[in-house]
């Protein structure tokens, strides 16, 4: 349908502002995620949702000139002329905000008879692009839905945008999983000037949320100064491939953040260890492992640290007879267990061709990473997924 | 790009290292930090200014718009102490936990080593328990196991 | 100025000098090495490894606020108490500075605390295991006493100190 706004933020070709990095303007950098453009050196503007939008529409396009009307469709989703002065007026606004002297641009340029252009030094890197758009986290309300990704509630046909503040307002809220919280905290949280500017903001957001604003079902006030929000999130079904990645991940942090040149994940399935993702020797492509290897619980020292729910450090493997040699040899050896509920659902395996490269210190450190990794590890293993 | 200079002072080499991480602009941290510096995290040590851009650039891919907030700088003769917090929508894989969409807010301390104008050493004390709930939040983990 | 004096004076100032800008190395442990509160930090690791907690007026104010990643603990009477579950815990508990910074009426302080885990924390049955654990804190000072604490304590540490082997 000609003039329609895009079916999702998604759908056409602009992101949507809410996922996107800062973005570095001359003057400054544009915060999307909290709407606002923070200038070298410290101040920082406020903008309004539709001037976030703006940015990026015109980022996407940087250092090209964009026609009025494109403005026009995309941003205010309407191809009616007359409201062309209505895209004038905003960019104008916006230009006051950015600019140090907005009669002489250095970001915001005006091409008389062709339209607006954003100087942005380095555009956007193009592998972002080639991403798939992360799940919708969608907020059930009684006969709308909150978009929290995009940063829209959808009511009927009707989209109403929210301010990254309210966005911000209802991520704090859902962090308590339905639980009160103070009014001072959460103004204090989100920069608020006090719990007077959180009152209004409220008030406000239920007019946006609410069958009822005089009612409210969802965001409730609680005696004490207090809020909570009644509301259920559909939480994204992650993939059993999402998580296979995920590890890979995990070992591209400890292979190329931690430098540990040789590390495998394992994972405990049917009471075999299964080999599923490398970095160093033994990774194959995407991260995969090369030549897969399967043990048994307690077989080697990968299954000893399974088996003992403990870290196996062996300094020497020459004098190890439980050392099961993989494809390269190792002199020295690290496993540490990934505990998840009481039970161990994998493995993270550290090999070195020195003797003694491994520490009491890198074994605590190891604990503390496969503990932030472990609940990952247990939705894999035996979880609900697909 | 200037040179960095010892006069350069501390307050402003964390401001600055600040917002070249905000900006996304880690090849300018080169200019503050010495390429053998050391960054302790609780989960391991980050040895050299080309891990620490790799750990910054995983936060990138984890954190689209990851923004670091300083809190209070205690400014000692060779050391500066940050406390601040990041915050950012978890699009990403980060430490193994896959994206759960969630927008995280951690708070975090971090100790630097400074010496004529230059980073050595970082000690960092990130809340690394409330960053796992808050990761993990929608698949939650009994803490004792 | 007699030539005896001026040397004395020149050696003086290299002393100081070279202990600000004292390279890599770390700052020797314990204490203090600034001169500034150090009989209030003297007075608050006595107190905490003779677990005296009875004379926390000595070092906090009434009104005394601790944020840490455990929690958030108002008034000198509820961080007692906080402390004397961890010392039922941990009844060999003792606390090393190993750094202490001061900037105005700041304190940081890098610390490191150790004990066995041979009570009950929490309800939780004992584990006996040797826990190390390190931590680190800025506290605020006024009238010669801390006012405020941010705490970032390990508690992923603490957690697995506290939760027996298989």
């Amino acid at each position: 349908m000609p003039g329609a706004p895009p079916e999702s933020p998604h759908d056409g070709e602009t992101r949507s502002w809410v996922e996107r990095a800062p973005l570095q303007l001359s003057g400054g950098v544009v915060d999307f995620a909290r709407c606002r453009f923070v200038r070298h050196g410290g101040k920082v503007e406020p903008l309004s949702p539709r001037e976030a939008e703006m940015l990026a529409f015109l980022a996407d396009r940087a250092n090209r000139t964009v026609p009025r009307e494109d403005l026009l469709t995309h941003v205010w989703g309407h191809s009616d002329q007359s409201l062309s002065r209505a895209v004038d007026t905003a960019v104008s606004r916006l230009r006051r905000k950015l600019e140090a002297d907005p009669s002489t641009p250095q970001m915001l340029f005006t091409e008389h008879g062709l339209g607006y252009r954003l100087l942005v030094d380095a555009p956007p890197e193009p592998s972002q692009a080639a991403k798939p758009p992360p799940a919708r986290r969608l907020l059930r309300l009684t006969d709308r839905v909150a978009d929290l990704t995009a940063g829209y509630v959808e009511h009927g046909d009707q989209r109403i945008a929210l301010t990254a503040q309210e966005r911000l307002l209802l991520e704090e809220l859902l962090r308590v999983g339905g639980a009160a919280l103070a009014g001072q905290a959460i103004a204090r949280r989100l920069e608020m000037s006090g719990e007077g500017a959180l009152r209004n903001a409220v008030f406000r957001l239920r007019a946006k949320l609410e069958v009822d604003p005089g009612e409210p079902r969802h965001l409730l006030s609680v005696p004490g100064g207090c809020y909570r929000l009644e509301a259920r999130i559909d939480a994204p079904t992650t993939t059993r491939r999402a998580y296979l990645a995920a590890l890979v991940s995990l070992t591209e942090y400890v292979g190329a953040v931690l430098g540990f040149p040789d590390c495998v994940v394992y994972v405990h399935e049917h009471d075999r260890l299964t080999q599923v993702a490398a970095f160093g020797p033994k990774r194959g492509p995407d991260g995969a492992v090369r030549v897969p290897l399967r043990q048994a619980l307690g077989e080697g020292l990968v299954g000893l640290a399974a088996q003992q729910r403990d870290a196996v450090l062996c300094p020497d493997t020459a004098s190890e007879s439980r050392y099961l040699r993989d494809l390269e040899p190792a002199r020295s050896e690290l496993a540490v267990p990934v505990v998840a509920d009481g039970h161990v659902v994998g493995v993270l395996d550290l090999e070195h061709p020195a003797p003694a490269a491994f520490t009491d210190a890198h074994r605590t450190a190891l604990l503390t990473l496969t503990a932030v990794a472990a609940p990952a590890f247990s939705r894999l293993v035996g979880g609900s997924h697909v | 790009m200037s040179d960095p200079s010892s006069t350069r002072s501390i307050a402003e080499l964390t401001r600055r290292y600040i917002e070249a991480c905000n900006e996304r602009r880690i090849d300018d941290l080169d200019h503050y930090f010495r390429p053998e510096f050391v960054s302790h995290l609780r989960v391991g040590d980050v040895a050299g200014l080309d891990r620490f851009k790799a750990m910054l650039l995983h936060t990138y891919d984890a954190f689209p718009d990851v923004w670091w907030t300083p809190v209070e700088t205690i400014e000692a003769p060779d050391r500066c102490t940050i406390r601040y917090y990041f915050e950012g929508t978890h699009l990403g894989h980060f430490m193994g936990v896959p994206p759960s969409h969630r927008r995280v807010h951690i708070d975090a301390c971090e100790v630097m080593h400074i010496r004529d104008g230059w980073v050595l050493e970082i000690w960092n004390y990130a809340d690394m328990l409330g960053m796992a709930a808050q990761l993990n939040a929608d698949n939650p983990l009994a803490l004792r196991g | 100025m007699s030539h005896r004096n001026l040397l004395a004076v020149t050696l003086a100032s290299i002393c100081t000098l070279s202990s600000l800008s004292a390279g890599a190395q770390p700052n020797p442990p314990g204490f203090p090495t600034q001169p500034k509160f150090s009989k209030l930090m003297e007075l608050y690791i006595d107190i905490f490894n003779a677990h005296e907690f009875d004379r926390f007026d000595e070092i906090f104010s009434e009104d005394y606020l601790l944020v840490s990643t455990a929690g958030t603990f108002q008034g000198r009477d509820n961080v007692a108490a906080l402390m004397e579950g961890f010392v039922e815990a941990f009844p060999d508990l003792t606390y090393t500075f190993e750094e202490i910074l001061v900037d105005g009426n700041n304190v940081v302080i890098r610390y490191s605390w150790s004990g066995t885990n041979t009570g009950s924390f929490m309800g939780m049955p004992p584990s006996n295991n040797e826990v190390s654990c390190t931590g680190l804190e800025i506290d605020r000072i006024a009238d010669g006493r801390i006012v405020e604490t941010q705490n970032f304590t390990d508690m992923h540490c603490l957690l697995t100190g506290i939760t027996p082997p298989p």
